[in-house]
């Protein structure tokens, strides 16, 4: 838009100049005037008929002609140059455009990368949390089997041991229950008897 | 003079053995009230008597001829079986007369004179006695014991372990 106006300065310019020149050619003749007032009349009217023949009607066609094509070669660049403006502009716009998605693309591809993180925090916490409660159950649980796995293998070495026992026992009472006299045993018989004397005499006398 | 109180021979040991006695004696006093009637003033030939009725009389100087010490006889006898305190004593063999006569003795000495004895066997308890007395039970056997030391025992088996 500013080179239109440019070009359009240039052709009033160009105008302005060949008006000037016109303006000099003319004092110079009004001054030849003035030396001498009789040729004056006749020189005016030469003038006038000079300019007449200068500006004449072809000549104003050409400058016309001359005029219009340097318009329209000034609308022709100013064109191309809005044209080159346009499609600058449109560049500069499309690259604006462009770099105004692109932060904001970027700024919600942040924000979602962030969400993103933050999920997976969230998820690491619950994930190290719930391992540290399962860990925490697995030890209580694993002391608590332990316990009872110790209880119940004390349960069964003493039941083992009683069983031993009464086997032991069974076994000597069987190995020599039948290899004692009655006889022999008489002297153990009454010693017990003796020490149980004043029960059984108890309660043989007042029991019934 | 009768005896006040009936003494019982060692060969008399169980409750068999006096329920024997009595049967014995009622015999006896039947066939005398038989010869009585038969021939009163004959001299009276005692039928063959077991030992245990033998001691018995001998142990209590009495006359089997003599009517009234046999009524006498046969009421204590009575009296004994419904009355006289009875134990029983088990074994883990059978016993042998002489070691159940030796007890009995103890016990007569020790406890009451006229105690009779209930014999049964646990052949279990490996040695020793199981007495039971009225309201009580002794456990004098070879496995009582043992079982007395158990715990000793599973203690040992610990220190070997």
């Amino acid at each position: 838009m500013n080179n239109w106006l440019q070009s359009s300065l240039f052709v009033l310019v160009d105008l302005l100049g060949l008006a000037i020149v016109l303006v000099v050619v003319l004092k110079s003749q009004k001054n030849t005037k003035k030396r001498g007032s009789s040729t004056n009349q006749l020189s005016e009217q030469a003038i006038k008929e000079n300019v007449a023949q200068i500006f004449n009607d072809a000549f104003r066609e050409e400058l016309r002609n001359r005029g219009r094509l340097h318009f329209e070669k000034i609308i022709s660049e100013n064109a191309m140059f809005l044209q080159q403006d346009l499609q600058l502009t449109t560049s500069q716009l499309n690259e604006s455009l462009k770099n105004e998605v692109t932060k904001n693309l970027q700024t919600e591809f942040k924000k979602y990368e962030q969400s993103l993180e933050d999920a997976r925090q969230l998820a690491v916490s619950a994930i190290e949390k719930t391992n540290q409660a399962i860990d925490k159950e697995r030890e209580v649980l694993s002391n608590e089997i332990q316990k009872q796995i110790d209880l119940e293998k004390k349960q069964v070495l003493d039941n083992f041991e009683q069983h031993l026992a009464s086997i032991v026992n069974h076994y000597i009472l069987m190995a020599i229950g039948d290899q004692i006299d009655l006889n022999d045993q008489l002297q153990f018989i009454v010693a017990d008897l003796e020490k149980n004397k004043e029960a059984i005499k108890e309660d043989v006398n007042h029991g019934a | 003079m009768e005896p006040k109180k009936l003494i019982l021979p060692l060969s008399i040991v169980t409750t068999t053995d006096i329920d024997l006695v009595l049967n014995e004696i009622n015999d006896l006093k039947e066939y005398l009230v038989q010869i009585k009637i038969k021939n009163s003033d004959s001299e009276i030939k005692l039928p063959h008597t077991s030992k245990s009725l033998d001691n018995l009389t001998e142990l209590n100087n009495l006359d089997l001829t003599n009517m009234n010490q046999v009524d006498w006889l046969k009421k204590s006898t009575e009296t004994l079986v419904t009355k006289a305190p009875i134990v029983h004593i088990g074994f883990s063999v059978e016993p042998n007369l002489l070691l159940l006569e030796k007890l009995v003795d103890w016990f007569r000495r020790n406890i009451d004179s006229t105690l009779l004895l209930t014999v049964g066997l646990q052949p279990i308890i490996g040695a020793g006695i199981t007495l039971r007395t009225p309201n009580k039970f002794f456990d004098l056997s070879l496995k009582n014991h043992f079982n007395n030391l158990t715990s000793d025992l599973v203690k040992l088996i610990k220190e070997v372990n």
